[in-house]
């Protein structure tokens, strides 16, 4: 069983937040093209690579640079626990039923929508119909993002 | 209810490291978080593999009461409408867990 990672874009707002938590995983996406003799040295503008070692945003393993960037790429259960545990925002995924489907639930037919509570001030949004579980968890994570203030 | 939670899970035959290898940095209290990824992962193989869902939301707070209510629900297709339990807990990670719980035990009934 796999964990489900959360996406680039993703990964790189949650480094702008101060997201300081040692995971196994990162990116590594390339700004520029560099050309070397030795294939494992070159490299492609807009290629993204996936390493499974341990990293730290901002770290001794973090070497960005003008060439390319790298981020942390944790699970998106973590980055819940890590959003409910430092900020109170709690982030959920309703399954939404037509009224039809009530007594016949078919998860995979189904459409989620993630919710986001601040429990400093109470507040609730909702977001999205997506067609998958993680696809909603991902935007719930981007809006709940939006909420901290640094 | 961890240690039987755990054992079930086992017994359906959902594996998951998260026990035990993850050096997060962030918490204090490293088996609580583990404990809470691992039921997140549970969450999931419970919903990729069985087609269960266990959904936890939460309430906000009434104006003359202070307190906040975790709900877990879960939606299964072959469940009987009397068996559709939702209740209430004090935190998010109870919640989940008896939900969990309840769902092996409706597996287990299948099996």
């Amino acid at each position: 069983m796999r964990e489900e990672r959360i996406s680039l874009v993703t990964a790189k707002i949650l480094k702008e937040k101060n997201f300081n938590v040692g995971v196994y995983g990162s990116y590594t996406h390339y700004l520029k093209t560099r050309k070397h003799e030795n294939p494992s040295f070159a490299y492609k503008k807009g290629e993204i690579e996936y390493n499974s070692d341990y990293f730290y945003n901002n770290g001794g393993h973090d070497f960005t640079c003008k060439n390319y960037i790298m981020c942390a790429a944790p699970s998106q259960s973590l980055v819940q626990h890590w959003l409910r545990e430092e900020y109170g925002i709690v982030i959920g995924v309703h399954l939404h039923l037509h009224e039809d489907d009530a007594k016949t639930i078919r998860l995979k037919k189904e459409k989620y929508y993630s919710w986001i509570v601040n429990l400093s001030d109470d507040s609730y949004n909702s977001f999205g119909d997506c067609d998958t579980y993680e696809e909603a968890v991902e935007v719930g994570i981007l809006e709940a993002l939006n909420l901290i203030y640094l | 209810m961890k240690e039987q939670l755990i054992e079930k899970a086992m017994k359906f035959g959902f594996t998951s490291s998260m026990l035990w290898n993850y050096p997060y940095k962030y918490s204090a209290d490293k088996e609580s978080l583990r404990y809470c990824l691992w039921l997140e992962e549970l969450r999931r193989w419970l919903r990729l593999n069985h087609e269960m869902y266990v959904e936890v939301t939460v309430t906000c707070k009434a104006p003359d009461d202070d307190t906040r209510v975790w709900v877990a629900q879960l939606y299964y297709e072959k469940l009987e409408e009397e068996d559709d339990t939702v209740d209430s807990y004090s935190t998010p990670e109870e919640a989940l867990e008896t939900m969990l719980y309840h769902a092996l035990l409706i597996l287990k009934k299948e099996n």
